[in-house]
């Protein structure tokens, strides 16, 4: 298994070579030999305090999605299952824009990520009471759905009441998913929530593998089913608020990024969870490396692209499952 | 020397005060018609839910205050139902019955899965993947993964019911094997053919409760089957005191 963490490892770290010499003119390989010759001052600016952070962001975030969705799949058991099905990214995406809504994230910089936090950190806390008290998954999701609904009825209510035209596209666009102007000061604010939530869900890998054979049977060959549902649970709230903060909503990553890498580690849901982090971690780099190199006249979102190019490989995954399964 | 004691067992509608034990080295079976409450018996003596009253001991100590993981060294159990919801591969879905001995023991598990895979008479179906298997092979993979548990008690919920009839003998024959090296185990089964054969002590259930206890003797089986599942049948006396076979007359 370790060697498919190497070669995924091994990808992640060229994907990002490749975007850090990806700018809005194409790849300029020549402005990494100007960094290390030290000819171009610019070229540090450019490398370190544009591209760098930009590219960080990207990765945690897929990594932090991909990670989270690996591990949600294996909870429930569902193949389709992902970050958002607990309602936790609409509860962040809503706190994040109640904050722009307010005014409070153009008067204090932190407003914005924090807001986020808080809005995953409440449902993630409302979720994680419904699990000490519930056994079975249906519940949970249909408390989540449940919350997802009642995020995404407040957001609108916000996009209807929206002052003007212009708070309107800013909320609207905020919405749509970006790593673009991200400084390693957001980024320092979101890490550590995410790799708490990491954290947390990587302790459960061994019970998620176990919980492959259902519930009950899981149970009597000891795993504490309770305690895994509470890690996962609690770990997905920290980490998908963290990178909702961060990004804003990022669909597909947390779905198909599993997937992509399931059949390299036989299946087993414990073994998906590093490969899924370091695929989606790969994924997004290269999905915000094509919105910096195509050249368009508004900004391209990279929620948009990844949903874009996400969802006909989620289509043609289920497709070959399909086909895989009934033979 | 570990022990499995159950007292007053009750559960709404379902269990009414029914008392069991399982000790080492024996082979308990128990019958009774559909919706007699036997697999609702075998989930409480597993420790998988709370009784309305009574209680569960295992060697001595209350089961649902013991961990998941000391009660899964202790007792192993197999379900009614096999369910796996990814195509892992079938040895890495034995080795999980390693799991309460830590992880290093899971990873080994795959590469010592053939071994209880063999005595299950699957050996060869170690590298497929269990979405590929049929009903009973799924079955049988299932129970090598709780054979892999080494646990000194076993439950089994229908062990036999997808099998074929050469693989329901081949798989009692290893019960009986396993109960004379020292293992307690306890079988639901439907076949009352298997359970006069092969049982030490069958078990009768009929509306949530524990009806009889009788040794697996011809004349005793005939009466409680009489009684039990309303069909007349006809037993072979075998020796040893066991049946040889018996049929179910119309």
């Amino acid at each position: 298994m370790t060697r498919v963490n190497l070669l995924l490892a091994a990808l992640l770290l060229l994907a990002a070579t490749l975007a850090v010499m990806a700018g809005a003119r194409g790849f300029s390989p020549a402005l990494l030999a100007d960094w290390l010759s030290g000819r171009d001052p610019a070229a540090a600016i450019i490398l370190f305090d544009i591209r760098l952070p930009r590219i960080l962001a990207a990765a945690s975030v897929g990594a932090a999605l991909g990670l989270c969705g690996a591990g949600l799949q294996a909870l429930t058991r569902n193949p389709l299952a992902e970050p958002g099905i607990l309602g936790v990214s609409a509860a962040a995406t809503l706190g994040a824009t109640l904050t722009l809504y307010f005014g409070l994230a153009a008067a204090w910089s932190w407003a914005l990520p924090l807001g986020a936090i808080g809005g995953a950190g409440l449902v993630t806390a409302l979720l994680a009471s419904a699990a000490v008290r519930t056994r079975g998954m249906a519940t949970l999701i249909l408390i989540g759905v449940g919350l997802s609904s009642l995020a995404g009825a407040a957001m609108a209510l916000i996009l209807n009441f929206a002052p003007n035209p212009f708070s309107l596209s800013d909320l609207v666009n905020w919405t749509l998913g970006s790593v673009a102007n991200r400084s390693l000061a957001d980024l320092g604010l979101t890490f550590p929530f995410m790799v708490a939530g990491a954290a947390m869900l990587l302790t459960q890998r061994r019970s998620l593998s176990l919980l492959a054979i259902g519930e009950e049977a899981a149970s009597a060959h000891g795993l504490d089913f309770r305690r895994a549902q509470i890690a996962v649970v609690v770990g997905t709230g920290l980490a998908t608020g963290a990178s909702v903060a961060l990004a804003g909503a990022v669909g597909f990553v947390g779905i198909v990024a599993p997937h992509v890498v399931r059949p390299w580690v036989g299946y087993d849901p414990g073994r998906t969870l590093v490969p899924a982090a370091l695929a989606g971690a790969a994924m997004l780099i290269l999905a915000d490396m094509l919105v910096r190199l195509l050249p368009t006249d508004t900004e391209l979102r990279l929620g948009v692209v990844a949903a874009l190019a996400g969802a006909p490989i989620f289509l043609l995954i289920a497709l070959r499952r399909g086909t895989v399964r009934h033979d | 020397m570990t022990e499995l004691i159950a007292k007053g067992l009750t559960l709404a509608d379902r269990l009414e005060d029914a008392e069991f034990r399982l000790l080492p080295g024996e082979l308990v079976v128990i019958v009774g018609p559909n919706g007699s409450g036997k697999s609702t018996l075998m989930r409480l003596l597993a420790g998988q839910g709370r009784p309305d009253k009574g209680s569960v001991r295992l060697g001595g100590h209350d089961i649902t205050r013991l961990s998941p993981i000391e009660r899964a060294r202790h007792l192993a159990y197999l379900p009614q139902r096999t369910e796996v919801a990814w195509p892992i591969a079938v040895a890495d879905m034995v080795a999980l019955g390693r799991f309460a001995f830590g992880g290093g023991e899971v990873a080994r598990g795959a590469g010592d899965a053939a071994r209880w895979l063999e005595e299950v008479g699957c050996a060869p179906l170690a590298r497929r993947s269990t979405a590929t298997l049929s009903g009973g092979e799924l079955a049988l993979a299932a129970l090598a993964r709780v054979f892999a548990a080494e646990a000194p008690l076993l439950l089994l919920d229908e062990p036999a019911a997808a099998l074929d009839p050469r693989r329901q003998i081949d798989v009692m024959t290893r019960l009986v094997a396993r109960s004379r090296a020292g293992q307690g185990i306890a079988a639901v089964l439907h076949d009352l053919n298997l359970a006069a054969q092969f049982a030490d002590r069958i078990v009768w259930m009929k509306d949530g409760r524990i009806v009889a206890e009788s040794r697996p003797d011809p004349s005793v089986i005939a009466s409680r089957a009489a009684d039990v599942f309303e069909v007349a049948i006809h037993v072979e006396p075998g020796i040893g005191g066991h049946a040889s076979g018996l049929y179910i007359k119309r």
